[in-house]
Parts: structure tokens; sequence; C-alpha cells
């Protein structure tokens, strides 16, 4: 065991040594890293490596156990390179050397293990910082930004890549394993913790201590209307949430229980939750509990989490957690049969759609795509087209049920609504030129403006697309990613500049990436063994973890 | 007997060489295939190729407004003044303008706010005194201009949650 953690610690030694040199070589550059700043907006940070002559012996110190590994003379060397380093007053003889010891020594599993270091300080340096530490150590983050700063050019493009990933799969192998060295339940605990942590950074931290309410929505919408709901009563829930009615009655529960403010601060951590535990149902009817595990510890730190706390989307956020969870019932009800599975499916679309309209109709669309594609296969034929036939008559029934009694109350009803956005749709559509430099310039403006940089986690794009591209449209979990990236992407694509953050949140993204995670595990395990995929997805996640948790401090502070 | 042996031989040699010739045929229908599929691969490879390139043609141009999002500064790594909350990053002149370009680093990462005050001294001993207060997170490069046309020597102090740091600089001549 012993052995084990020195071997690791010689490896991220190693891969901090890497890191340190690609932060000197992005210094060089003069790159900076854009972050938000709630009274600044978008504020773009120098990467920088404030390294001093202290931090350059540090980083002498950290090549000597990879160093001694060539042979005892080798240690002479980083002690070389930091006098070269001190008599040219610059640290390129210590990049020079970690990159050569990098290439040396096995720099794929060194450069994971140098992440894991990092991130586990930058996690440990924004905790204290959220609740009032003040450790004596120099800032990390320009490390953490090393790592996706000079991809943030290209997340726009990043981002349509995504969405064209379901042209992608005929090109991609035939045979995909999906692996993982962890168990399921752990990282699903891991995921519920990651909730809390990120929930009580925005609400219960030093940084907010008056916890004021966060988040767009938050105070433009569920605030002012949990006071209209306090004073309306429970008949006002129809009238004031029109669009999203069984959300409201849970916001008018929660008034009544906890008064307006902290039903709002509240309202927060239940999609959080919710949405960590519901990719988990639906990945392990999929991919089995490990990749489930995988999808409940990306959850609360994905796009989803960042743009939804922003935003403050909770009522979209909600939705589309709990249309997962009518996923998973489908899921059951194709593999299994058994009436009681299709009436859970049918219930809990319903309920996604009561939830919040927009994102249920979205889920609604998704989810019978994807029971239209699997009726193509002979497996699952009968039962999607009965789901297909019943939900569709059901959301027929419901439609004119809904438009009559919202109309006879005075609020608008549902069809209504549906029209409304349709019509907004169509008009954006017939206007813009797909892809022409004006669309880029929206499209750019949703990437890095309007969702206050939540989408620059390039992992978010990259691994959704190659996962939609890897399963293609062969098995269920390929069908229904697939079937919800097309959709997504029509909307997206076509969406007038203030919805195409929106549009972009439709999509179910820590399904992708916990296929994403686990394809890569798979590979790094064929070539480089089971630690080897360990330490790669632990890397990816404590940086997914950074990046959200980083994104909430800028929120609340 | 003799003769149905050698017919019975004839018939193996036969039916030997009609299996050859089938697994030829089929084994050439597979192979034919496969490079047909491979043909159609290809050409999909392409389109989609084509594609992209095509969708992103106007990318370039759009992303070049953002290019400040990711255009920095540069500082000498070993440059002790970055482990300092503040250093004075560049003195620009723009007219009758002073653009004083300070830097705040990633020392003291919990403070969020700065206060510069910028003094600028002219040829005649004319003294001017400029006082910014900043938000400053680590990482930002704050611009503070002043109007001083006559300046010859700008001293700027930074303080950052009670940290103080000073710095001064020459300027060539209006």
């Amino acid at each position: 065991m012993s052995g084990r953690l020195l071997e690791f610690a010689g490896s991220a030694a190693l891969g901090a040594g890497l890191l340190l040199a690609w932060v000197y070589a992005l210094s060089l550059l003069g790159l900076s890293c854009p972050s938000w700043d709630p009274r600044l907006s978008i504020v773009p940070r120098a990467v920088l490596l404030p390294l001093g002559y202290g931090g350059a012996l540090l980083w002498a110190l950290l090549l000597l156990p990879p160093s001694l590994s060539l042979g005892r003379l080798w240690l002479a060397a980083p002690l070389l390179a930091f006098a070269l380093t001190l008599l040219f007053g610059d640290p390129l003889p210590l990049a020079l050397l970690s990159l050569f010891l990098a290439f040396k020594g096995r720099s794929l599993e060194a450069l994971p293990a140098g992440i894991v270091a990092v991130e586990l300080v930058v996690l440990l340096g924004l905790a204290a910082y959220a609740y009032g530490l003040r450790p004596p150590l120099l800032s990390a983050l320009p490390l953490h930004f090393s790592l996706y700063c000079f991809l943030v050019p290209a997340v726009p493009a990043l981002a349509l890549l995504a969405c064209f990933s379901p042209l992608l799969a005929p090109l991609a192998p035939r045979r995909v394993k999906l692996s993982l060295p962890v168990r399921g339940k752990l990282l699903l605990a891991f995921g519920l913790l990651e909730s809390f942590l990120v929930w009580s950074v925005v609400y219960a931290s030093a940084l907010n201590p008056g916890a004021r309410l966060v988040g767009v929505d938050a105070v433009t919408r569920y605030y002012p209307h949990a006071l209209q709901l306090l004073e309306g009563g429970l008949p006002s829930v129809l009238k004031v949430g029109y669009d999203r009615p069984l959300h409201y009655l849970l916001l008018y529960g929660l008034a009544r229980a906890l008064g307006p403010y902290d039903a709002v601060r509240a309202l927060a951590l239940i999609p959080l939750l919710l949405y960590t535990l519901a990719p988990y149902l639906v990945a392990r009817e999929l991919w089995g509990g490990r990749v489930a595990g995988l999808a409940a510890a990306v959850a609360p730190v994905t796009y989803t989490a960042t743009a939804g706390l922003f935003g403050g989307l909770y009522g979209n956020w909600t939705a589309l957690a709990v249309a997962l969870l009518a996923c998973a019932a489908a899921l059951r009800w194709l593999r299994g049969g058994g009436a009681a599975r299709l009436l859970l499916y049918l219930l809990l679309l319903a309920a996604a759609v009561g939830v919040h309209v927009y994102m249920g109709a979205v889920a609604f669309a998704a989810v019978s795509l994807f029971l239209l594609l699997a009726a193509a296969g002979r497996e699952w034929r009968r039962r999607a087209l009965a789901a297909l036939a019943l939900q569709l008559a059901f959301a027929l029934v419901g439609l004119y049920a809904g438009e009559r009694y919202f109309s006879a109350l005075g609020a608008r009803g549902p069809l209504s609504i549906v029209r409304l956005n349709v019509n907004l749709w169509l008009r954006r559509a017939a206007s813009v030129k797909l892809f022409s430099e004006q669309w880029w310039g929206d499209f750019c403006f949703a990437i890095y403006r309007y969702a206050a940089t939540a989408a620059l986690d390039p992992t978010v794009w990259l691994l959704t697309a190659l996962a939609v591209a890897v399963l293609g449209f062969r098995d269920l979990g390929g069908l229904l990613l697939a079937s919800w990236m097309l959709l997504t992407a029509l909307l997206a694509l076509t969406a007038p500049s203030s919805l195409i953050y929106r549009s972009l949140f439709d999509f179910p993204y820590p399904l992708a990436e916990a296929v994403g995670l686990a394809y890569l595990a798979a590979l790094v395990e064929g070539g480089l063994g089971e630690r080897a995929a360990l330490v790669w997805v632990a890397a990816l996640l404590l940086f997914k973890l950074g990046f959200a948790l980083f994104f909430a401090v800028g929120l609340a502070s | 007997m003799r003769e149905s042996v050698e017919s019975t031989r004839v018939r193996i040699w036969r039916d030997a060489e009609i299996a050859a010739a089938l697994s030829e045929a089929s084994f050439s229908t597979v192979s034919q295939g496969t490079a047909v599929m491979r043909g159609w691969r290809v050409a999909y490879a392409v389109a989609v190729c084509a594609l992209l390139a095509y969708a992103l043609s106007g990318y370039p141009g759009a992303a070049a407004r953002y290019a400040d999002f990711w255009g920095g500064v540069r500082v000498n790594p070993l440059d002790a003044r970055l482990l300092r909350p503040a250093l004075l990053y560049a003195v620009e002149r723009e007219g009758g303008e002073l653009r004083v370009l300070v830097l705040r680093t990633y020392a003291l990462p919990e403070a969020r706010n700065a206060a510069v005050t910028v003094r600028v001294f002219g040829e005649d001993e004319g003294e001017g005194i400029f006082v910014f207060g900043e938000r400053a997170p680590p990482g930002r490069l704050l611009a503070c201009v002043v109007h001083a046309p006559a300046a010859v020597h700008v001293r700027v102090e930074v303080e950052v949650d009670g940290a103080r740091v000073v710095e001064e600089r020459w300027l060539g001549g209006p």
C-alpha cells in the first residue's frame, strides 16, 4: 500500500512538473482565461506562473523522484536545471528537464496524477476561501486555468461538434467497450456530496453571509412569485405558474413551510439532488452500476448545473431530472414489460411536462423520437409502439383538457404556449442564415456571455460528442442519446440568440459524459492498465468539480 | 467395383472443385462488399468533413470579437513582484492621457478589491493625484486612465486587503 502511494507520489511529482512546464509555455504566450464575477460580469484572468526563486526550487525538488528512477547520477539534473534557471533568470531549463523526464518516464500516467494533485490543491483553496479560512498559500488557480484556457477560443466550435455528433456515428468504431474500475455506489455518494457542496458554496458559505439569492430567475421570477403565491393561496398556483404548475405547487409548499426567501434557496437544492439521482437510474438501466456512478458524479458539476445555477433555471432542471426518471421507467418497460412500469413512465413524463411545459415538451419529443427509433428494431417494436401510441394519446387529451381548463381560469393554456414558442422559433428559423458569421456571432454570444462562462468547460462538449458518436444508433442507450441530441441540435442551431444557451441546456449531459469517460477509461485500461484508467477518470472528475466549484464561488462572491 | 471407386473419386474431385469455386465466389463477393462498404464510409467521411468545414467557415470572424477574453499579459515567472498582490504592468501614453495598467496577481487570492492611487509628476514639479477603487479579482488587468499631458513620472500605489505595493516609472517627454 505504502509502495503504491510512493509510486503515485512520484507520478504526481512528475505530472506537476509537466503542468508547471505547460503553464510556463502558456504564460510565454500571454493567455488569459475568462471567468465570472458578479460585479464585473466576465473577467479575463491572466494565466501566470507566480514562481519566484522559492517556487523554482520547489519545481526542481519535484523533479528529483522521476530523475532518481533514471539512475543516481541523474539526481544532479534537477539541481543543475535549477542553477541554470537562476543563472538565466528564466525557468526554461526546468521546463525542458520536465519534458525530458516525461518523455523518458510514463508521462501518460504522470500527467493525470499531476492533474489530481493540482486539482486537490485548487479544491482545498476554493473550499478554504468559501468558508472564510485564509491558508498562507499562493493560489493554484493559474494551473487550473491552464488545463482548459487554450481550448476557450474553440469552445463554440466544440459545442457545434457535440450537436453534429449523431452524424459522426457511422464513422466510429463498431465495438465499444465501457469500463470503470470504481464502484458505482461510491460514485453516487460522491455525486450527492458534490451536490451539497456546490449548493452550500452558493448559499451557506462565508462568500454569501446574508444568503442573498443567486441566479437570474431566483431573483426575478421565483422570489416575487413566491410572494404572489403566498398572497393568492393555492388557487394562484395555476395562474402565476401557468407554464410550470407542478413546480409552483412545490414552491408554494416550500414557501408556506420555510418562508419565501428560504423556499427559493431550497428550490436550488432540489434539482441538484434529483438530477444526480435520475441519470444514475437511467445509466444503471443502460450500462450498469459503474457507468451509472460516473453519471451521478458528473451530474452536479456539468453544464446543466453551472448554467442552471447561473440562470436560476430550477424549473427546467427539475423537469429534465423528472424526464430522466421517466426514461428509466421506459427502459424497464421496453426490456421487461409490465403495465405498472408503463403507467409509471406515462405519469413521470406527464409530471415532467407539469414541472416545466417547455422542458417537458422537449423531453416528450426526444423520448417520442427514441421510441420511434427503438420500434425499428424487432426486439422492442411492440412495446415501443405501445408506449408511443399511449403517450401521444395522453398528450392530445392533456392538451385539450389543459386548454379548456386554463382558458376557463383566464390563464394561458399549454397549447397557446406551444404555439407562441413555435411561432417565435419559426420566425427566427426563417430569418437566420445557418452558419453565417452573424449566426456564429449569436452562437458565440450564447456560449461566452449568455451563460456567463458556464459553457466553457470543454470536457462537456468533447465527452458528449465522443459518447454520442461511439454509441451511434445501436442499442437503447445509443438511440436515447442520439435522438435527444438530434432534437437539442435542431433547437440550438435555430433558436433566437437569447434561447441558444437554454436549448443547449435541454440535453442530459451526465449520461453522455459518463459514457465518454467510461469509453476513455476502457481505452486507457487496454493500453496502460487499470490503475492508469482510474487516475485518468479521477483527474477528469476532479477537473470538472474544480470548474463547477470555481464557477459557484464566482456566483456567490 | 473399380469403376465405382473411380466414379466416386471423380465425384469427390468435382465436389471439391465446385466447393472451391463456390467459396472463391463467395469470398470475392464478401471482399467486393467490404470494398464497397469502405468506399461508402470514405465518401461519408468526406461529406461530413465538408459539412463541418462549411459550418465552421463563419466561425473565426465571429470568435475574433472575443479575442480579449483569451489575450492576456506576459510576465517572467521569476519576477518577484508576482509574489506581491499587485504589480505595475505598463504605463501607456495616448495623446494627453495615461493608461496605467496594474496587474492583480494571485497573491492574497481571497481579496477582491483594490485601491489604486496614481500620482503624476510633471517637469515643472506639479503633481496630480488620482484615486481609483477597483474590483480586482486575482489575475485581472486593471486599467486606470488619467488625463496628464505633461507627465514625466508616475508613482502608483496599490492597496489590496491592507497590503500596499508602490511602484514608480519614468516616462518619456510628452
